[in-house]
């Protein structure tokens, strides 16, 4: 019978990383009027990962539920923004981002 | 300094630190030092700082350089140009404090009926007790929120008021956010608009309003130079220091785990009070800290191993000794 192996924690907190510093990377290119339409197709894409990967990450310890879960919201708004060019609300890092941007300019 | 046989005087959380005819007059960077633990984490433990040395004074010989004179100068010369100046009279600091574990108490009792997110007025003023004596804590634009569908239901207002269009050419309606939510599994607990920050008012996490504040308050370039770990790591430190201050209790779990374990040890390397310093101020002096302690080059090697969170590769580099 074939056995299906289980991400463990720390593979699971690595795709969550890694998702999530690449949404930011895209957010930011877009609220730098920077992006092309490839990286509106990558944060498409990106975009319909985040069910499946909210899914594994509720195997995640109790202590890091909420974590994940802010990993994931932040994701989620980072990868809107950047599918809409920017022009929408944002994840409070982009939010920020924007903000010190203005200021040394 | 650092070269120098005599004996330590500082704390774990503070760099070493040999105290000189300078220091004992209260002139010197160990001053500098033990002020800021006064200031940081009050009279008591800068008297515990004080009284655990049984050197006050350090001589050299009449006449003979200082030992790392260069480095010594260097360090002063960055600490007089970077460190920001006290907000506060003395008078002041103890109202202040006065005021945050006042409003700290009342947010304690207030936790016990209703959990929820700490007001804005009461985590200005509980930061305010905390770092007011380096920077004038102001509270910025953040708006708490009711509770998530209310998050929710305010990313839709603003969205419909301004008019925006969805992917598929609709204007934007009320129940989209939470129709986006539930397609990706999450839940929207904040977001920023035109400046303003959102933020889901029912958090379990207890430093949520004081960490947005704290971000406003943050020197303009510590998120570029510092790197998004340390950024978010610190802030959350600052947050969680400022609420145990103020006898708000901090539960072990907290906001931003992996930033801070690894913000926690570049803290352990340069120092507690530098940090907040570098927050508020100045963030070069962090990076000229540990750059002095462990080599030319090194922070930028930290930053990049802690933006990955590679916790092998970062540890691996602060254990190394200076070249």
């Amino acid at each position: 019978m074939p056995t299906s192996k289980k991400p463990s924690e720390a593979a699971i907190k690595r795709e969550l990383h890694t998702l999530s510093t690449r949404a930011f990377e895209l957010a930011k290119a877009a609220a730098d009027k920077a992006a092309g339409d490839s990286d509106k197709a990558e944060a498409a894409k990106l975009a319909a990962e985040l069910p499946a990967l909210s899914a594994r990450s509720k195997a995640l310890s109790a202590d890091y539920q909420a974590e994940a879960a802010r990993v994931l919201s932040e994701a989620r708004l980072d990868l809107a923004f950047a599918k809409a060019g920017g022009g929408i609300p944002s994840s409070i890092r982009i939010g920020r981002y924007i903000t010190e941007k203005a200021a040394a300019e | 300094m650092r070269e120098s046989k005599s004996e330590s005087i500082a704390p774990a959380y503070l760099p070493s630190a040999t105290v000189s005819l300078k220091e004992a007059r209260g002139t010197g960077p160990a001053s500098n030092q033990v002020r800021a633990v006064q200031r940081l984490a009050g009279n008591r433990a800068a008297s515990n700082l004080i009284s655990r040395t049984s050197l006050l004074v350090q001589r050299h010989p009449p006449g003979a350089e200082l030992p790392a004179k260069g480095t010594q100068v260097e360090e002063i010369a960055l600490k007089k140009q970077m460190k920001p100046e006290a907000t506060r009279t003395k008078t002041q600091e103890t109202t202040q404090v006065g005021a945050a574990t006042a409003e700290g108490k009342a947010f304690q009792k207030k936790q016990k009926l209703t959990p929820g997110a700490m007001s804005l007025a009461s985590a200005q003023k509980i930061l305010q007790g905390a770092f007011g004596g380096v920077k004038d804590i102001v509270p910025g634009t953040v708006e708490v929120l009711a509770d998530q569908p209310a998050c929710a239901a305010k990313y839709d207002e603003v969205c419909i008021a301004a008019g925006i269009v969805r992917d598929d050419g609709n204007l934007w309606a009320a129940g989209d956010c939470a129709k986006d939510d539930a397609a990706a599994g999450v839940l929207t607990e904040g977001f920023a608009w035109q400046g303003v920050v959102y933020v889901n008012g029912q958090t379990t996490l207890v430093t949520a309003t004081a960490h947005e504040i704290l971000h406003n308050n943050a020197q303009g370039t510590f998120r570029d130079k510092m790197g998004e770990t340390f950024n978010e790591g610190f802030t959350e430190l600052l947050a969680r220091k400022a609420l145990s201050m103020a006898g708000v209790t901090v539960p072990s779990v907290t906001a931003y785990p992996d930033q801070v374990k690894f913000t926690l040890r570049l803290q352990n390397l340069v120092g507690q009070p530098i940090m907040a310093d570098a927050y508020f101020g100045n963030p070069d002096t962090v990076i000229a800290k540990v750059n002095e302690l462990k080599g030319a080059g090194t922070f930028d090697t930290l930053k990049t191993h802690a933006e990955a969170l590679d916790e092998a590769k970062f540890n691996a580099v602060l254990a190394k000794k200076k070249a």
